[in-house]
């Protein structure tokens, strides 16, 4: 059983006159609504059905607001989470948890209700500032692969679209769970271009994890479960992405065999050209999803560590986020790259040890 | 879409409020010729995961 009061440390210490849970009924069953909630705030509930209780959020929060009240609304669904206009939710915080990509399993919905319970928000808050000043201060943005050799360089100062993705919420923002990752697209936020481009050059090693994230009900969840399963090889056997201007050139197999990994990815990047472009470069900042589940998993994208994102949905068939597990940040400064590790990816504690480039 | 929440309580600790109390000095550090580029923190938003995914 998961009790809904270690979900919603996300709404800071005030939730407003109403907390709304929304969940399936499939879900709905797994979670306890404790008698010490109640008496703090009132719980109401919400099944969700479809994608038509979106509307029925909407109307409740709308109906409060003409009211002069406010609320807290944590959705829990195996359906996509749409974002709500900003317009919508200025007197409501809203925090949803998706099954959409990933299928719901009550593994998978224990495991992430304890990483959710086990955030500190303003230790998380801490991290991605301190990540934020130190990429500020430096030039570049190395990643590098010690065991291979491989590194890459980052321009991180030419790229505009930065974005931050941490909690609490305050009335008017919305998030998904589990939050604690900052990170840069070529684009706005929710646009694709074949034009715009990192200035990203070099070798990328690709070892770790994928997470497959479904366009949209068009593409099956069996599909996309089948696409991790093609991917996931990279969990043990590591290729490399040559880089161009942001752009994957070719790739090859880092250990020198014929691996069915290197099929799969090239594949992948011929079915689609558009997934060539590295889209997003994330820089996870949750402690509590250092340990990557094996499964296609999306709180994986929070691992303390950097990943990288091809396509975009609405625009390609999948987003696909490769976190890369042994890839080390650096930052690097002076004409001579004076390099800083920007955080030990195991325990996300900033270091200052710096070596000559 | 990215989600820039302007009707922020000023209690709430955010990249956004600490962001915008830096702008205005990088500004008169841009004017006076220190620095060219815009810093990350300035350039920083807050979004939903979603928008980033689905589009």
């Amino acid at each position: 059983m998961i009790f809904l009061s270690d979900l919603i440390s996300i709404f800071g210490d005030e939730f407003g006159d109403i907390l709304f849970l929304v969940a399936s009924h499939e879900i709905r069953k797994f979670i306890h609504v404790s008698e010490a909630l109640r008496d703090i705030v009132e719980v109401t509930e919400i099944e969700w059905i479809d994608f038509q209780s979106r509307r029925k959020i909407a109307d409740q929060i709308l109906s409060l607001k003409q009211d002069g009240r406010y609320c807290s609304v944590l959705i829990i669904s195996e359906d996509d989470y749409s974002h709500f206009d900003e317009i919508e939710i200025l007197n409501a915080k809203i925090a949803a948890i998706s099954f959409f990509s990933t299928s719901f399993s009550l593994q998978a919905l224990s495991r992430t209700a304890e990483i959710i319970k086990n955030t500190n928000y303003a230790l998380q808050l801490k991290t991605e500032l301190a990540l934020v000043e130190r990429l500020d201060e430096a030039d570049v943005t190395i990643f590098r692969d010690e065991d291979y050799g491989t590194e890459s360089v980052f321009q991180h100062h030419e790229s505009d679209n930065w974005f931050s993705l941490h909690g609490p919420l305050s009335f008017g923002q919305q998030a998904v769970l589990p939050t604690g990752e900052l990170s840069v697209l070529t684009d706005e936020s929710g646009q694709f271009s074949d034009q715009s481009k990192f200035r990203l050059d070099g070798k990328l090693l690709v070892k770790g994890v994928p997470i497959i994230h479904r366009s949209d009900f068009n593409v099956s969840l069996k599909e996309t479960i089948e696409t991790y399963d093609k991917l996931s090889s990279m969990k043990t056997e590591s290729i490399i992405f040559n880089v161009k201007d942001g752009e994957i050139v070719s790739i090859a197999d880092a250990s020198m065999r014929n691996t069915s990994l290197l099929q799969e990815f090239e594949e992948l990047l011929s079915s689609d050209s558009r997934y060539c472009k590295i889209h997003e470069i994330g820089f996870g900042s949750n402690p509590n999803c250092a340990d990557l589940f094996d499964e296609n998993y999306f709180p994986n994208e929070r691992f303390p560590g950097v990943h990288f994102g091809l396509g975009l949905g609405s625009f390609t068939k999948y987003h696909i986020d490769l976190v890369c597990e042994n890839t080390k940040v650096f930052i690097g400064s002076g004409n001579s790259y004076e390099l800083r590790e920007v955080y030990d990816t195991a325990a996300l504690q900033f270091r200052e040890n710096s070596s000559l480039y | 879409m990215s989600i820039e929440n302007k009707n922020k309580k000023s209690s709430s600790l955010s990249v956004e409020s600490i962001s915008s109390d830096d702008s205005e000095l990088e500004e008169k550090e841009n004017l006076s010729g220190i620095f060219s580029r815009r810093s990350i923190k300035e350039k920083l938003k807050r979004y939903t995961q979603y928008d980033n995914l689905q589009g």
